[in-house]
Formats: C-alpha cells, structure tokens, sequence
C-alpha cells in the first residue's frame, strides 16, 4: 500500500490531528499526551530532538499549527500508519522557546512538513515519533 | 543481536548500497512501500530515491549517533544523524540544499524499518538540518 485513498482511513487520522491541536489550543496537557506513545519523540524543524516529556512542555509554549493542512496524506501499513503532510504556523513565540532564528521566522510565517508514524493501540492509533523541517518559501 | 545492532548494520547496508551505486542491493535493502518527504517537500518513491542516487555524482556519507527500537512485530525505528557531501542532481533535495551538499550538510535523521522475508528494509525516513551544524564538513 503506498498512499491509501481510504476516506475513513484518512478522516480517522485527520480527527487525531484535531484532537492534537484542540488539546494545544486548550493548553490540555494529558489530552496531548493521550495521543503520544511512551517512547514518542520529536525532531523539530531545526533539528532539535525532544522527548515526550520535553515536547508536551513545549507544544504549549508555541503557536498552534494551522488546520486544514495544506497537504495531506496516509500510509497504511496494517499495525502502523505514516502520515506526511504540510501546514502553517504563524504567531508569536519566546526566542527562549525556539531559539531567536526560528522565533523570528515562525512570528513571519513558515511552512512546514512533517513525518509522523503511528501504531495501533486499541481502536486508535499513538504517535511513536514526529519529524518536521521548514519548507523554503516558492 | 539485538534489534539495535541489527538496524546499525542495515543502516551500513545502505550507506555501502549508495556508495556503490549498487542499484541490484538498493532495491533489495528499500521496501517496496518506501515513501520519504524530502526537504523540499516532496514525497518521493523507492525508485525516485533509487534515481537520485544512480544518476547523482559521488557522494560522501556517514550514519552516526545511531540508536533504535522496536516498535511493533518486525517494524523498528531508529534516530541518529547523517553526514552528505557530494553531487546531487538540483531536483533532488531542492536547489539549494542539493548545493549545500556541494561543501557537506549534517541532518537529523528518523528512519522506520520493516523486516520481511528476514531482512530489514527501509521504509521510510525524514530528515531536518540543524540551524547551526558545526560538524557539516565532517564524514
């Protein structure tokens, strides 16, 4: 299966990105980390590697990625699920959070594109680890 | 050997399969589901990936700092990082990147392998550069 064309399937994982970014929104800490597996990591987009703990610390600190994404898509894989897409993200943020480079382009506007590889548990799916690099601008 | 040990050497596989531009053994080490975002954005196939290192110049690279863990029956994942310097096509990692790899780039590197028929394979990777990479022109 290389990119499903399911629409459940792909509505089923879109749904987990807006539990993922209403958790943010609502600075719900435990909701965040309901959608992680214990051994998440994450790469942000100027290479930093953080982990669990370190991120949902984090993803409270930075402003919400932008829905609908731009691009989107699903790789079923039977017990694991990749999704790849892009979005926007745009807002203020601490050059301590981010570092001051990405601070001022995230307060610009950026795009990025992200990796993120699931596993089933249960009915649904946790993220085991999400990668994300700043698209250059067209 | 333990899982990590075992992806360590797939990674080495690899790494020898692109230095020698041995297309019989890139197919063989790439699962046929291979699918990877580049970091201009595009998702590319195993056989786009397979191109872009057969019809790219000579390259240099390393896997370092490599660790890895299973996650589920016969899927590991693994981190580390990875040294790229040589010639690559402008389409492939994007103008500017596939120039930066003219003097030597560092990214930071997640893979996800998946064993089939004993052997593990790639099956997808993504990679991000540091904003400052002091170790660049390393590998």
């Amino acid at each position: 299966m290389v990119t499903t064309n399911d629409p459940l399937v792909i509505d089923e994982m879109r749904a987990l990105y807006e539990v993922w970014v209403r958790a943010l929104r609502d600075r719900d800490r435990d909701g965040l980390a309901r959608l992680f597996d214990e051994s998440y990591f994450y790469t942000s987009p100027h290479g930093i590697r953080l982990s669990r703990e370190d991120i949902l610390d984090l993803e409270m600190d930075v402003p919400l990625p932008e829905l609908p994404f731009l691009t989107f898509t699903v790789q079923d894989l039977g017990e694991l699920r990749i999704t790849r897409g892009s979005h926007g993200l745009i807002g203020a943020v601490s050059a301590e959070v981010l570092g001051s480079d990405m601070a001022e382009r995230v307060a610009a506007g950026v795009t990025i594109a992200f990796t993120t590889v699931w596993r089933r548990r249960g009915r649904s799916w946790v993220a085991v680890s999400n990668d994300a690099h700043l698209l250059a601008p067209e | 050997m333990s899982v990590r040990e075992e992806i360590v050497d797939a990674f080495a596989g690899l790494r020898a399969a692109i230095l020698a531009k041995d297309e019989q053994e890139l197919w063989a080490i790439h699962d046929p589901d291979f699918q990877a975002t580049e970091l201009h954005g595009a998702i590319v196939s195993a056989s786009e990936h397979i191109a872009a290192v057969m019809e790219g110049g000579e390259l240099e690279m390393e896997f370092i700092d490599l660790t890895a863990a299973q996650i589920a029956p016969d899927i590991a994942a693994a981190w580390g990082k990875q040294t790229l310097r040589g010639v690559l096509r402008p389409e492939d990692l994007g103008a500017q990147v596939s120039s930066d790899v003219a003097d030597g780039v560092l990214f930071v590197l997640t893979a996800i392998w998946r064993r089939t028929e004993g052997r593990w394979r790639i099956l997808t990777y993504h990679v991000s550069i540091p904003l400052a990479s002091p170790d660049a022109t390393e590998g």
